[in-house]
C-alpha cells in the first residue's frame, strides 16, 4: 500500500524510498531530502494525522515531517512485522498505539 | 585594532586580517541560530551575504581560550546537496578555498539521526570541525541517552555537549581553540559503498580519499546511481544505533496532541486564519496610535522648537529654515514613523517563527497558494502588506528559499496598503458619489488580481527556475519563545533597517522639498518664494504629464501627486491641497480638471488614476526594505514592472471605459 492508504496510527515500515519514476512528482531532489529527513527504505514511519489539504504528519522516530498527498502517495510501505495482523485487518485497532501516560 | 560593532549589510561577510574564521553549520532547527546569539552577544549583525538575497548572521566570538575568532552563521541545511540557494551558499562557503578556519556542526541530540547526515557530509571535506550537541535535555526526558564518546570516534571529531540556555560555552570554546591549532582534518571515509583505500595516516588530498572540496562532493552526492548518498544513510543509520540508547519508549508529545487541531482540516485554516488576522491588526491598528503620536511629535513640538531655535540665530524665514524643518525634519520624521510598525513586526515574526507555528502555518496553507505558485508561507507577507508594504517584505525572510522570497517581494508592492486607501476613498467620492464603495472594493479585488498575475508574469519570465515542489518539511516541537532573544532579534533587525533605510527616505524627502521651492525655468519667481504652478515640481509633472494623454489623466495636480506619492501616498492628497489655491473646493477641482484632460470622459480617467496610483511603486521606504531583501538591481526590476503594468493597465482601463457607451 501507499502512505496515502495507511491507516492513521498504524506502525508501517517503508519498502522503498519514494517512486520518483515516470516524470510524475517528486522529483529525484525530493526523493533525496526524503532520505536525508529519515524516510528511507526500512524506515519505521506512522501517521500521525491527517492535515488540511490532504497531507498528513508522518512520525519517524522523534522527528515530524508534514508531507503533501502527492508525497504519500509515491511512498510505498507494509504493515511493521512486530504485531501481525489477524485476519479482519486488527491491525489498524489502536491497542498497540496506546502509549499515552 | 578591532573593528566596532557594525550594523551594516555590507560588513556582513568581512572579517578583518588575521582573524580566525569560523562557521557555525546545522539543520534547521537544531539551535544553531540561538548557539550564534548566545557566543556572540551584542555585536553581531544579520544581513545578505554580498551578491546574494540569502541571510547570513556575523559576529565575533571572544574566548579566553582563543582570543576573538570572526563566526558565520551559515543558512540551515540538511545536507551538502543542496535543494535551495540557502543550502547551496551554504555548500558554498564550504568548499570556499579554505577560508574557513573551523567549522562547528550543530547536532540536535533529539534528531541525531538528521543532525548526522549533515554532519558526516562536513566531515567529508579536508576542514576542522567541532561537533555540538544541543538539546540534550530534551533527548533525555524523551528516553534518549547518547553516548557521546561513541559518537566522537565514529566523526573523528571532538563533540561537545551543551545548553545555549544555559549560557556555558566555555566546553566548545576550549574544542575550538584545541582544533584552531591542529592541522585541517582528514575526510571522514566511510566504511561502506564509496571505494576507499585510506587509512587515518593518508595525508590529506589524496585521491583514494573521499572528495575534499564541497563542490566534489556535492556532485558526487547528487549524483543519480546515489552511491556515495546512500553509503552516507548507512552510515549514519550505523551511528545513531551505536551511539544511542533508549532508556524508556517515546510517548506522544503534547505537541503531537497540538498539532493534531493545529494542522487539521477546517481547525487547522481557522486558527491560521485568526492568528493572520492577529498580525494585521497589531500592524495596522495598534501600530497607528504609535505612528500618529511620531508624526505629531515631529510636525508639532519639534518643527515649532527648530523654527523657534533658527528664528532666534536670526535664520527664521530663509531656505535654510525651509530645508532643516520640511526637508531633513520631515524626512527623519516619516523614518521614525516606521520604527514603532516595524517593532511589533519584528516581534510577531519571532514568536511565530521560534514557536514553531510558522511552520504549521505553511502545511495548512501549502494547498492553495501551491495553486499560486507560492509556498504556503507567502501568506504571511501577503496579508500584511495591505496593512504596510515596509513590514510585509522584512517578513518575506520566513521563506526558506531565497527565490521564493525574491518572488514575494516583488509581489508585496502590489498589495494594496491602508494610505492607497485614503486616495481611494477621496477619489472615488468626487467621482463617483453614488457608488463609491463598489470602486474601493472593485480596487482590492484588482490587487489581489495583480499579485496573482504579477506571480504569472514574473515566474514565466525572471524566476523560471522555480518549480512547484511537494510540500516536505520537518515540524520543530512547538517551544516558548525565549524573552532576551526576542528582545536581541528585534533589535539586531530594527537597527538594520534604520541603518539601510534612513538614507534613501531622507534623501527623497528632501528632494521633493527641494523641487517645491525651486523655481521652474523661466519663471521670474524667486528661489524659495515660488508660487506652486510655477515651481520645479509643477514643470516637472507637466512635462511628465505628456506620458499619460493614453490614460486620460495628462493634467500637472494629477501627476504632480503621482510623482510625491512615489515618496509616500500619504503625501497624495496633501499635495493637491498645496497645489490648488486656498478656498477651492478639492472634488470639485479635480473632477473639472480630470474632465477637461480626459476629452468628457472624468469618471474613465479617475478609475484609470486610481488602478494607476494602486500599482505603481508604494513608497520609498518599500524601495529601501526590498534594496535590503533582494539587493539594488532586483529592486529596480520590481520598480521597471510596477511602472509598465501600472502605465499599461491605467491605459487599458481609460481605453476601454471611454469606448463604452
Amino acid at each position: 500500500m501507499t502512505l496515502e492508504e495507511a491507516a492513521t496510527g498504524l506502525d508501517v515500515v517503508l519498502v522503498a524510498g519514494a517512486d520518483v519514476r515516470d516524470g510524475r512528482p517528486p522529483r529525484p531532489p525530493v526523493a533525496r531530502r526524503l532520505a536525508e529527513l529519515g524516510l528511507r527504505a526500512g524506515a519505521p514511519v506512522r501517521i500521525q494525522n491527517r492535515t488540511s489539504g490532504g497531507g498528513a504528519i508522518v512520525a519517524v522516530g522523534e522527528d515530524r515531517i508534514a508531507l503533501s498527498r502527492d508525497i504519500l502517495r509515491a511512498v510505498r510501505v507494509e504493515p511493521a512485522s512486530a504485531p501481525t495482523p489477524a485476519p479482519g485487518g486488527r491491525a489498524t485497532q489502536p491497542g498497540p498505539e496506546r502509549r499515552d501516560g | 585594532m578591532a573593528e566596532p560593532t557594525s550594523c551594516h549589510d555590507e560588513h556582513v561577510g568581512t572579517v578583518p586580517q588575521g582573524m580566525p574564521v569560523v562557521a557555525l553549520v546545522g539543520s534547521p532547527n537544531s539551535g544553531k541560530s540561538t548557539l550564534f546569539n548566545a557566543l556572540t552577544g551584542v555585536g553581531r549583525a544579520v544581513g545578505n551575504y554580498p551578491g546574494t538575497s540569502v541571510e547570513v548572521g556575523s559576529g565575533r566570538w571572544a574566548d579566553p581560550s582563543f582570543g576573538q575568532v570572526a563566526l558565520t552563521d551559515l543558512p540551515g541545511a540538511y545536507s551538502l546537496a543542496p535543494m535551495s540557494p540557502d543550502e547551496a551558499l551554504t555548500a558554498e562557503l564550504l568548499a570556499g578555498d579554505g577560508h574557513l578556519d573551523a567549522v562547528v556542526i550543530v547536532c540536535d541530540a533529539v534528531h541525531l539521526g538528521r543532525s548526522l547526515v549533515l554532519a558526516a557530509h562536513v566531515r567529508m571535506l579536508a576542514v576542522r570541525c567541532v561537533v555540538a550537541l544541543t538539546m540534550t535535555d530534551v533527548a533525555a526526558r524523551r528516553g534518549i541517552a547518547i553516548d557521546d564518546q561513541v559518537l566522537s570516534e565514529r566523526l573523528g571529531a571532538p563533540v561537545v555537549r551543551l545548553d545555549p540556555r544555559r549560557r556555558d560555552v566555555s566546553g566548545l570554546a576550549r574544542a575550538v581553540a584545541g582544533a584552531l591549532v591542529e592541522p585541517p582534518m582528514h575526510p571522514l571515509a566511510l566504511p561502506t559503498g564509496v571505494p576507499t583505500g585510506c587509512t587515518a595516516a593518508c595525508p590529506p588530498g589524496c585521491a583514494a580519499c573521499p572528495p575534499t572540496t564541497a563542490a566534489a562532493l556535492t556532485a558526487s552526492l547528487t549524483d543519480d546511481d546515489l552511491a556515495v548518498a546512500e553509503a552516507v544513510f548507512a552510515w549514519v543509520s550505523a551511528t545513531v544505533d551505536a551511539a544511542t540508547r533508549r532508556t524508556h519508549e517515546a510517548r506522544r508529545t503534547w505537541t503531537d496532541r497540538v498539532d493534531r487541531w493545529v494542522t487539521a482540516p477546517v481547525v487547522g485554516p481557522s486558527i491560521f486564519l485568526a492568528v493572520m488576522w492577529a498580525v494585521f491588526v497589531l500592524t495596522t491598528t495598534v501600530a497607528a496610535p504609535l505612528q500618529d503620536g511620531l508624526d505629531a511629535l515631529f510636525t508639532g513640538p519639534i518643527t515649532e522648537a527648530a523654527g523657534a531655535i533658527l528664528t532666534a540665530i536670526g535664520l527664521g524665514d530663509g531656505l535654510l529654515a525651509g530645508f532643516v524643518v520640511d526637508g531633513l525634519i520631515a524626512g527623519v520624521g516619516m523614518l521614525l514613523t516606521f520604527v514603532p510598525l516595524m517593532a511589533i513586526m519584528f516581534v510577531l515574526l519571532a514568536l511565530l517563527e521560534d514557536s514553531g507555528y510558522m511552520a504549521r502555518a505553511a502545511v495548512v496553507t501549502d494547498r492553495l497558494m501551491g495553486r499560486l505558485g507560492l509556498p504556503g508561507r507567502a501568506f504571511l507577507p501577503l496579508i500584511v502588506g495591505f496593512g504596510c508594504n515596509v513590514p510585509a517584505i522584512t517578513a518575506v525572510r520566513v521563506l526558506p528559499d531565497a527565490r521564493h522570497r525574491l518572488l514575494t517581494s516583488l509581489l508585496v508592492p502590489f498589495t494594496s496598503c491602508s494610505a492607497r486607501l485614503t486616495v481611494y476613498v477621496l477619489v472615488a467620492a468626487a467621482f463617483f458619489p453614488e457608488s463609491a464603495g463598489t470602486v474601493v472594493f472593485a480596487l482590492y479585488v484588482s490587487s489581489i488580481v495583480l499579485v496573482v498575475l504579477g506571480g504569472l508574469l514574473l515566474r514565466s519570465t525572471l524566476i523560471r527556475s522555480l518549480g512547484h515542489e511537494p510540500l516536505v518539511l520537518d515540524l520543530p516541537p512547538y517551544q516558548r519563545p525565549s524573552v532576551r532573544l526576542l528582545g536581541a532579534a528585534t533589535w539586531t533587525r530594527l537597527r538594520g533597517f534604520l541603518a539601510t533605510a534612513s538614507g534613501i527616505i531622507v534623501a527623497t524627502v528632501a528632494v521633493v522639498w527641494a523641487l517645491g521651492v525651486i523655481p521652474a525655468p523661466g519663471s521670474g519667481a524667486g528661489l524659495g518664494d515660488v508660487p506652486a504652478g510655477e515651481s520645479l515640481y509643477a514643470w516637472l509633472a507637466r512635462g511628465l504629464s505628456a506620458l499619460f494623454i493614453p490614460a486620460g489623466f495628462a493634467e500637472w495636480h494629477a501627476v504632480g501627486a503621482l510623482i510625491v506619492g512615489f515618496v509616500a501616498k500619504e503625501a497624495v492628497i496633501s499635495s493637491w491641497a498645496q497645489t490648488y489655491p486656498a478656498g477651492t473646493d478639492l472634488p470639485d477641482a479635480l473632477v473639472a480638471d480630470l474632465g477637461a484632460s480626459s476629452g468628457g470622459h472624468p469618471q474613465a480617467a479617475a478609475i484609470a488614476f486610481l488602478v494607476f496610483l494602486l500599482a505603481y511603486t508604494p513608497c520609498v521606504a518599500t524601495l529601501a526594505t526590498q534594496r535590503r531583501q533582494i539587493g539594488g538591481r532586483w529592486t529596480a526590476v520590481g520598480v521597471a514592472m510596477q511602472l509598465a503594468m501600472a502605465w499599461l493597465l491605467a491605459v487599458l482601463v481609460f481605453q476601454v471605459g471611454t469606448a463604452l457607451p
